[in-house]
């Protein structure tokens, strides 16, 4: 059974858990910068000294926040200050989506990791149409790579081994190459 | 020939066709390097830089600081219409263009952007001809200590861009500024909190950090609201809607305030467009009517830091041509073009070329006017953007993001970059944790350790330094006033309500 003690206990926790949160990372980030920078040359203030200095910023800013939280406690919440109601499942894929992205471009080279890029992502955005789909991540692609590599020059991601050889073949049947 | 007549000539001559077609292509570059995320100003700059080797120097000129004003503008669009701000110096713009755009005033926004931009640009460039040699004096006495209070002015506005949570805001800017310790230090060359990566040890360039924080949270945010059908796009045409003169005159404070301190710190070297954005949004936020509304879509804030930007331009232009000092890396571009022209910048140009040297004042005199005409086409043409469904719309802006990302040094170790703040953008919206200040702690930090430790380095680390200089002590004044404002206005009020209240009970 919960008590009025364990109440105000499990209260004051989620009050101040970012403040402490953030005191304790500043922490943390000094002592850090403290021993793994090197030794500032005699008579000058190093480098160390200026992460240190914001860490030290941070830690107080901690405190400042553990203060606001503590004030404001009882108080009801601002305007707006609710969270929307997320669809988390989607967000998790897209999010996986985004980092999955980034060695695909390096592997797949460019063109193709962009092409299952904007197909995965407009589908798990809920876009419909068998049609839709191909044609706007195959023309997207194509639109980018004329705009970026022809025009602009950008030497975009070709991928490795075999990709890099399939992305060629794609940039001179597109007249890019 | 005195400076009007000499003006005079200049505008004849920034009137010849071959000038005058060079101001209209680079503006349109410009605008148009500028709004597209991954190619900024500067690479602009560079990119037309081999087409002016074989024109005389007063066309290459022209075309340069058109491409230069034209893409200071030109991040602005994006930022307004995407919340994808081109370069640093268009983060504030962005904050409340991309505001009022969700409240429905994309088209005013747009328009106030361009007046404001080609005002600011406008006024600062008649100063630049006007004033040029003393002000330039004045910026030459300039060492790091007034350079640290310049860029300290700006990190302080951090305080009165967030006024829901003071604490918030410092931690968020504190932990911006650690970010921006991240590599091997300028000063001492040490590696600082690089864990042996070589990903880290080049440091994280503020540019990714800026488009993932508000790019990729805002699209995650707006696709993965639960039950919400996502937006087809606007069915209408949509608009660009200039300021009328009376708008014009009615903002005439924040305009005149932006172009003030844009053109003032355009005139440092090293402080720059992006100093100037911050520190006008800044003391706007101040001195406003309506400070309330800054960070929801103030038209105040968007007068002001527009105007600041491009009159960065003019202020820039006057130690390159009157000293020879190149304050930014645009301006460092076009002191190669001169000297390619067999050409030596500074004082002496006044002398040996003053047609030349009026004609290029003139001549982005003009560019400032003709800009209202190139940056209404170009917002006409990337609003057009805005008829396309969100889901497309959010899929191709992540993919910019990446190009973005990966344009900056043509390295895949950058989108990892992008990749890991554009998520936290999210987590830091989902949480309330204000993004603005952690990207002007990212931008100004490590401006701020360098002009500091070559302060301390000059003055055997006495900190007396900053206060026994006028200029900078007067700077930090201004500083710590705008620290504690806030505090002292909330305790005015308190007070004020407090004797209402006393005299309501008596009577």
């Amino acid at each position: 059974m919960d008590t009025s003690s364990d109440r105000a206990g499990a209260r004051w926790a989620t009050l101040l858990k970012g403040p402490v949160a953030v005191l304790l990372f500043g922490a943390a980030v000094y002592l850090y910068a403290d021993r793994s920078i090197d030794l500032p040359p005699p008579g000058q203030l190093g480098g160390a000294f200026w992460p240190k200095l914001c860490a030290v910023g941070m830690a107080v800013a901690g405190v400042l926040k553990a203060w606001e939280a503590i004030r404001a406690r009882g108080r009801p919440p601002e305007e707006g200050a609710a969270c929307k109601d997320m669809d988390n499942r989607k967000l998790f894929l897209m999010i996986l989506l985004i980092v999955l992205v980034v060695p695909a471009i390096a592997m797949l080279g460019f063109p193709l990791a962009t092409a299952l890029f904007i197909g995965i992502f407009l589908r798990l955005a809920g876009a419909r149409g068998r049609l839709m789909l191909p044609l706007v991540s195959l023309g997207g692609t194509v639109f980018l790579l004329y705009l970026f590599v022809k025009i602009v020059y950008l030497p975009l991601p070709k991928g490795e081994w075999f990709f890099e050889d399939l992305t060629l073949a794609l940039y001179r049947a597109l007249f890019i190459l | 020939m005195n400076g009007l007549e000499l003006f005079w000539v200049g505008l004849a001559n920034a009137f010849s066709p071959l000038n005058f077609l060079m101001m209209l292509t680079g503006l349109v570059i410009g605008v148009l390097a500028g709004a597209l995320p991954g190619i900024t100003m500067l690479n602009a700059i560079v990119l037309v830089l081999p087409f002016t080797y074989s024109m005389d120097i007063v066309p290459s000129l022209l075309l340069m600081t058109a491409v230069y004003g034209g893409g200071i503008f030109g991040g602005s669009i994006t930022g307004i219409l995407f919340n994808i701000p081109g370069d640093p110096m268009n983060v504030p713009a962005t904050w409340e263009g991309y505001a009022l755009h969700r409240k429905g005033h994309v088209a005013k926004a747009l328009g106030v952007a361009i007046m404001a931009s080609a005002l600011g640009g406008f006024l600062s460039c008649l100063v630049m001809t006007l004033v040029s040699p003393p002000f330039a004096r004045v910026a030459l006495s300039f060492s790091a200590t007034e350079y640290y209070a310049v860029v300290f002015l700006g990190l302080v506005s951090v305080v009165v861009i967030n006024t829901r949570s003071v604490a918030s805001s410092l931690v968020c800017l504190f932990l911006g500024m650690l970010l921006g310790t991240i590599g091997i230090d300028d000063t001492f060359g040490s590696a600082r909190f690089t864990f042996n990566s070589r990903l880290l040890e080049t440091g994280i360039n503020f540019t990714i950090v800026l488009i993932g924080l508000f790019a990729i949270g805002e699209v995650l945010e707006q696709l993965c609201e639960r039950d919400k059908i996502p937006d087809q796009g606007l069915k209408e045409r949509p608009k660009v809607s200039l300021m009328t003169p009376r708008e014009v005159w009615a903002f005439k404070g924040p305009l005149l305030r932006g172009f003030g301190s844009g053109t003032m710190i355009g005139m440092i070297p090293g402080a720059g467009a992006t100093v100037a954005s911050f520190v006008s949004y800044g003391i706007e936020r101040q001195v406003s009517r309506k400070p309330e509304e800054f960070g929801k879509g103030s038209w105040d804030g968007l007068n002001a830091t527009s105007s600041a930007i491009n009159a960065s331009t003019g202020g820039a232009m006057i130690p390159l041509l009157t000293l020879g000092i190149p304050g930014s890396g645009a301006t460092a571009v076009m002191m190669g073009a001169f000297l390619m022209h067999g050409i030596q910048p500074g004082p002496l140009l006044f002398d040996k070329a003053p047609e030349s040297v009026y004609t290029i004042f003139a001549g982005m005199i003009l560019c400032n006017l003709i800009m209202i005409l190139a940056g209404w086409v170009c917002s006409k043409f990337f609003s057009e953007l805005m008829r396309v469904p969100e889901t497309i719309m959010g899929a191709f802006i992540i993919v910019f993001c990446f190009v973005g990302a990966y344009a900056l040094r043509n390295d895949t170790s950058d989108l990892w970059y992008m990749a890991f703040f554009g998520v936290l953008g999210y987590f830091m919206r989902r949480y309330r944790l204000p993004i603005p200040p952690l990207v002007l702690g990212i931008i100004l930090g490590p401006l701020a350790e360098r002009y500091f430790l070559t302060a301390m380095i000059a003055s055997n680390n006495d900190v007396s330094v900053f206060f026994t200089r006028p200029v900078s002590a007067g700077i930090l004044l201004v500083s710590i006033g705008m620290l504690f404002w806030p505090l002292l206005q909330a305790r005015m009020n308190r007070r004020k309500a407090a004797v209402q209240a006393a005299d309501g009970a008596v009577s």
